[in-house]
């Protein structure tokens, strides 16, 4: 037997004895063959170390890992067997075990005094990281000599390499204890004080601010205010503030603890950060570089931004640790971490006076904000300060941080010179009569505040009620939310085109109705079914007003719920079954959205099964096959967009099928029509992409009969007449790439009447104004592809005008940049038409800055590429025109350098100096020698290009020999001559197809 | 486990093998209750992923993936049935631990639910607890690494640790003797911790 194997069978036994309550030490194993030794104690360390991680990360029953018990005997007699040898340390119990460490405390023989031995745990003990970070905070400690920090007497290692290191024993409470004790008592205590009660507007029994139990406490704050500002002054940071990590000592002493996560400023110790951030190379917020509490930890911290994080981080978090101790709570309550991280960092917390429970005097209010400002510049320049501010209070002096009300200072006055009051009274009746207006001013922002409060208090006593109704009340109301929501499913679009505040508005109202559904707890089936379904609805209205993100997580949640639900009866029932597939369908829209097609396929594809199941269980309910048939146009959408054009295909024609059939069955039903006609435009649309013209040219012919129709009938119903009017559009392209240029004319106008009323009709709907300038941009088009310069010039100035006014709104949207520059190119190319070749370079340096912007938004977009290669063709063009040779090869070397792809830009930058040839046979400015110098010039320098091309990697000859482009070159012998060329030599090159 | 559970596994295993495609789903089931577990510890050791959205998204997903897998592909051995389920379980976990440290900062304007209705301050929250990024990576490596272990090895630690079969149990599955099960299972621990050792030095 060879080592490895005998080494494994000594561990085996030394497992199997252990399962058996024995265990046997690395000598007693290896007795009978001492040279192995050394490596089974190894071996067994590495072991019990993995076992140790095993067990932290999930219990396996049944296999030989260290149980509680093992651990006291184990490793853990270990610290208090190495502890009592050093001769030193007697009395070691265990106290607690912390992230890194185990927490011992311990008697110090030789200076008779109660220690705390950090060790760190078994598990992080081969991690050189978690070491460093271990002792880091002795290290950190050391370096702070403060009797506000406990000093640390020693460091070293225990006999088996763990490092420990010996603290000083504090003796007390923290202020999370005394801070929770001071608020129970205070509001436990009855209200004896008559006139404090009257004024309270709040029933429950308020906090005494002026007891001597809060002074001391806000003393203890202070205290520690200035412990962090002596450590900030010796460059190191906390970064873990909160009421947990402030000792009280017995003997009036505040200490600060816990200096595990302290930073050192500004350069040192990044090798904390630096693990995170080589895990992590995107500096973008995520949760892994998130260090500290969050409920105290500042927007900074929770944005994950370590390097903005430095000593106005603890100045927040010393904030935090003051709303604790004014209100009871911490600033954020939420029990899912990522919205309290959401909310930490927005800011959004309530102010201590807000949170209902205790009257906060109102400086002492607007200290805890100032130090809890989300803008680390507008804190407390320091913690200093901020104890300096919080002493001011105590003392009943004005604090920085807040502008006393009249009222506050001339009742200080009192208090201060109480002898002086009565005297001076006659004084002071001026001095009020002056104040007077300030009076009224403060009592009526108080008044506001307070109806503010009552609100809020109301709305949550009702919400509370609302929960603790029994369930049937609970089933009517979700009757009427549901009505409210099914009125609008059929209103929506109107609604949208009328008033798009308005609607996201009434979204917003409905939407929160929905959320308390959504937050029902009961665990009975009846209420799990509600709070899916609230959570369905949540999730729709949150993807109607294009909230993805939450959608996706609401509607995440309310599949899970309806998928515990599965195996209870209730889940073979249809309603269930038809609710779970709206959510998966939902839920795929919503991924679909946020650019994960490959899920949302998946979640399209089981919704479809599930309904497809339904529908053949129930062929006569219209509602699963209206629902099917949404599904299948769905995945038609999304397998279109993923470039699966024949899938798609099918589950278009499914879907028309269906929406055929129900619209036959209920020819009152409009919005099986509507949806028909819909299904056909996008059939139509994928039809063209596959150049089934024909087929598209019907397809679209049949979504505007309908829309037609349903245009015609309910003329109140814009949503019709813009669907109709991009259906006209949609025609009208298939209608120019066929030819029927005169039909095509026809529907572009027909849609710009359409949208032009639409526009008028709507003035702030922006996308009406946008769809008007396309129109006119695309009529404008064709007219110049039919030679009618002067309307389409009208068009064009038109589209121009409009998209002019829209690029001023709205200067950051790369496509209405875009198409503003598409239509200067257009606007070019008509006037290289009308030889005003002056004209034409005026327009495209105008469209520079707009292709620029639109390219630097988006470098890859196809259609801002060719929009931008097309201004760069009317370019050379008009300088050919204009007999600006070097300015022209100089535009045509642009494009080739484009560098988007080198062999398609040097194609492109010879098919723009070939087509000057044309227009320089037609310039009558010129002499015919001229003329025919300048054809030879071009074609020389174009098949140059093509040369370029092709060392380039360009192979294709049979292109080169039936590009219209190219006609003229055709004749040329050095054209002839790179035929050849690349016909013979690269020969073997061309066996790629 | 009880015997009752091992008694029912082992029927189960019997009916997978004569080709009973439903004692494949109740294989799932169970495994995916182990997966819960699995979850739901790492959920309280790592409060920053206390997300119950996150939680159900992990359960129903592999739920999804795992039955997927299965249908797709033909199963004709137990063992086949453990590798897979267990391959699928750990791909979950890690996914979930990435999809965790990389989540998008995008969380809106309103919370789904606040329905904690104490008011008691000493209530402990999941915010009130420390975070420590590095823990979180540290519970990722060991999943990592268990990909890369050697086959017979990593077999063994699927069954005992993702399954929770007992040696016994997992030397019947796997035609062994429990004494070879065990040699696995230690020589796979080691080898785990070599890695990490060498990972974290």
């Amino acid at each position: 037997m060879n080592n490895d194997a005998r080494l494994l069978d000594l561990l085996t036994q030394y497992e199997d004895a252990k399962a058996q309550g024995r265990l046997l030490t690395a000598e007693e194993l290896c007795s009978d063959c001492p040279e192995l030794l050394d490596e089974v104690r190894e071996k067994l360390a590495a072991l019990e170390r993995m076992n140790l991680r095993l067990a932290a990360i999930g219990p396996a029953p049944d296999t030989p890992l260290v149980s509680a018990d093992d651990e006291q005997s184990g490793h853990w007699l270990n610290v208090v067997e190495s502890l009592t040898l050093s001769g030193r340390y007697e009395d070691i119990r265990f106290f607690a075990t912390g992230g890194m460490g185990e927490v011992w405390t311990a008697k110090d023989v030789s200076l008779n005094r109660l220690v705390v031995v950090k060790v760190l745990r078994h598990e992080h003990f081969r991690s050189a990281e978690a070491a460093r970070r271990f002792l880091s905070e002795a290290e950190v400690t050391s370096r702070l000599d403060h009797p506000g920090i406990a000093p640390v007497y020693a460091v070293g290692r225990l006999p088996d390499g763990r490092p420990c290191y010996v603290m000083r024993f504090i003796e007390g409470c923290s202020l999370q204890d005394a801070i929770n004790r001071f608020h129970e008592e205070e509001s436990a205590t009855p209200p004896s004080d008559t006139a404090r009660q009257a004024k309270a507007p709040f029933p429950s029994a308020p906090v005494c601010f002026d007891s001597l139990a809060f002074r001391d406490l806000l003393g203890h704050l202070i205290a520690a205010c200035e412990i962090v500002a002596f450590a900030h002054s010796r460059g190191i940071i906390h970064r873990d503030i909160k009421p947990a990590n402030v000792m009280l000592g017995n003997f009036g002493e505040t200490l600060v603890i816990d200096w595990g996560l302290a930073k050192s400023l500004p350069d040192q110790d990044e090798a904390v950060e630096q693990v995170v951030q080589d895990r992590d190379p995107s500096h973008e917020t995520t949760l892994g570089t998130v260090v500290g509490t969050p409920a105290f930890m500042s927007p900074e911290q929770a944005e994950g931004r370590t390097e903005l994080v430095g000593p106005a981080s603890d100045v927040y978090s010393l904030g935090a640790t003051l709303y604790v101790l004014l209100t009871g709570k911490a600033p954020f309550r939420q029990s899912r971490l990522d919205f309290l991280l959401a909310r930490v960092r927005r800011g959004d917390f309530p102010p201590p006076r807000a949170t209902g429970q205790v009257p906060v005097p109102a400086a002492l209010q607007a200290i805890c904000l100032k130090a809890m400002a989300r803008e680390p510049q507008r804190r407390y320049a320091s913690a200093g300060e901020l104890a300096q501010d919080l002493k001011r209070w105590l003392a009943d002096e004005p604090v920085c941080a807040y502008r006393d009300s009249v009222l506050d200072r001339l009742r200080r006055f009192a208090r201060h010179h109480r002898s002086a009051t009565l005297a001076s009274a006659a004084g002071l009746a001026l001095t009020l009569l002056v104040a007077l207006t300030g009076l009224i001013v403060v009592q009526q922002q108080q008044r506001t505040t307070e109806k503010a409060l009552r609100a809020e208090v109301q709305a949550k006593a009702k919400e509370a009620a609302a929960r603790a109704v029994g369930d049937h009340a609970r089933r009517h109301a979700l009757e009427v939310l549901r009505s409210m929501t099914d009125d609008l499913v059929m209103n929506q679009l109107s609604r949208a085109l009328g008033d798009p505040q308005g609607n996201r508005d009434y979204y917003q109202e409905v939407l929160k109705h929905f959320e308390r559904l959504a937050a029902i707890t009961e665990d009975d089936t009846a209420s799990r079914l509600i709070r899916a379904e609230g959570l369905g609805r949540v999730a729709w209205l949150r993807y109607q007003i294009g909230r993805m993100q939450e959608a996706r997580l609401a509607c995440k949640e309310s599949i899970a719920v309806f998928n515990a639900l599965l195996d209870e009866p209730i889940a073979q029932q249809t309603e269930f079954r038809k609710q779970l597939a709206t959510n998966y369908n939902l839920l795929a829209t919503v991924l679909k959205e946020l650019g994960e097609p490959e899920r949302a396929e998946i979640l399209y594809t089981d919704a479809r099964s599930i309904l497809q199941q339904l529908k053949a269980e129930f062929q006569n309910r219209p509602d699963v096959r209206s629902d099917l048939a949404m599904c299948c146009n769905n995945l038609g959408n999304l397998l279109a967009d993923t470039d699966r054009m024949p899938q798609a295909k099918l589950f278009y024609e499914e879907a028309s099928i269906l929406y055929k059939q129900l619209s036959d069955e209920e020819p009152d039903n409009r919005r099986y029509l509507q949806e028909l006609a819909i299904v056909y435009n996008n059939l139509g649309i994928l039809q063209e992409n596959l150049s089934q013209l024909e087929q598209a040219h019907s397809s679209f012919r049949q979504s505007l009969a309908i829309f037609q129709g349903l245009a015609a009938a309910y003329p109140e119903r814009s949503e019709y007449r813009r669907d109709l009017a991009m259906c006209h559009n949609n025609l009208a392209n298939v209608l120019v790439q066929t030819g029927c240029f005169q039909d095509a004319e026809a529907a572009f106008s027909k849609a710009l009447g359409i949208y032009q009323q639409l526009a008028t009709e709507f003035p702030n709907r922006t996308e009406f104004r946008r769809q008007l300038a396309m129109s006119r941009n695309n009529l404008g088009s064709l007219l110049q592809i039919l030679k009618r310069w002067q309307e389409a010039q009208f068009q064009l100035r038109n589209a121009l005008n409009l998209y002019k006014q829209l690029a001023t709104e709205f200067p950051h949207q790369p496509d209405i940049r875009s198409e503003l520059a598409n239509t200067l190119n257009n606007l070019a190319v008509l006037s290289n038409e009308e030889h005003a070749f002056h004209a034409a370079i005026e327009c495209l340096s105008e469209a520079e800055p707009h292709h620029q912007a639109a390219l630097n938004a988006n470098p890859a977009n196809p259609e801002f590429r060719q929009r931008y290669r097309n201004a760069l063709w009317a370019l050379v063009k008009a300088n050919a025109g204009l007999l600006e040779r070097a300015k022209a090869l100089a535009a045509a070397e642009k494009v080739r350098d484009l560098g988007w792809d080198p062999v398609a830009n040097a194609y492109d930058a010879a098919v723009a100096l070939a087509r000057c040839i044309r227009l320089v046979e037609k310039l009558d400015t010129l002499s015919q020698e001229e003329r025919d110098a300048a054809v030879s010039w071009y074609g020389e320098r174009a098949v140059a290009m093509l040369r370029y091309a092709v060392e380039k990697g360009f192979r294709s000859s049979v292109t080169l020999k039936i590009d219209t482009d190219f006609a003229d070159l055709r004749l040329r012998q050095d054209f002839q001559r790179l035929l050849a060329d690349l016909e013979n030599s690269y020969q073997p090159a061309r066996s790629q197809p | 486990m009880t015997k009752d559970d091992a008694d029912v596994r082992q029927s189960l295993l019997q009916r997978l093998q004569a080709g009973e495609a439903a004692a494949r789903d109740e294989l799932i089931s169970r495994s995916y209750e182990r997966l819960r577990r699995l979850a739901a510890r790492m959920l309280r050791d790592f409060p920053i992923v206390q997300n119950r959205a996150t939680t159900s998204d992990v359960l129903h997903e592999t739920f999804f993936r795992l039955r997927r897998a299965l249908e797709i592909v033909p199963l004709t051995t137990a063992v086949e049935f453990y590798r897979l389920a267990a391959l699928h379980m750990r791909r979950q976990l890690l996914d979930m631990a990435r999809s965790l440290r990389h989540q998008p900062e995008s969380f809106g304007l309103h919370s789904l639910t606040n329905s904690q209705s104490s008011s008691s301050a000493s209530y402990p929250e999941p915010g009130h607890t420390t975070l420590d990024p590095a823990a979180l990576a540290r519970w990722q490596e060991v999943h990592e690494r268990v990909e890369a272990l050697p086959e017979e090895e990593r077999i063994v630690f699927d069954l005992l640790y993702y399954h929770e079969l007992s040696q016994a149990e997992a030397a019947e599955v796997l035609d062994v003797s429990i004494a070879t099960i065990k040699r696995r299972w230690t020589a796979a621990r080691l080898h785990l911790a070599a890695y990490l050792g060498d990972a974290s030095l």
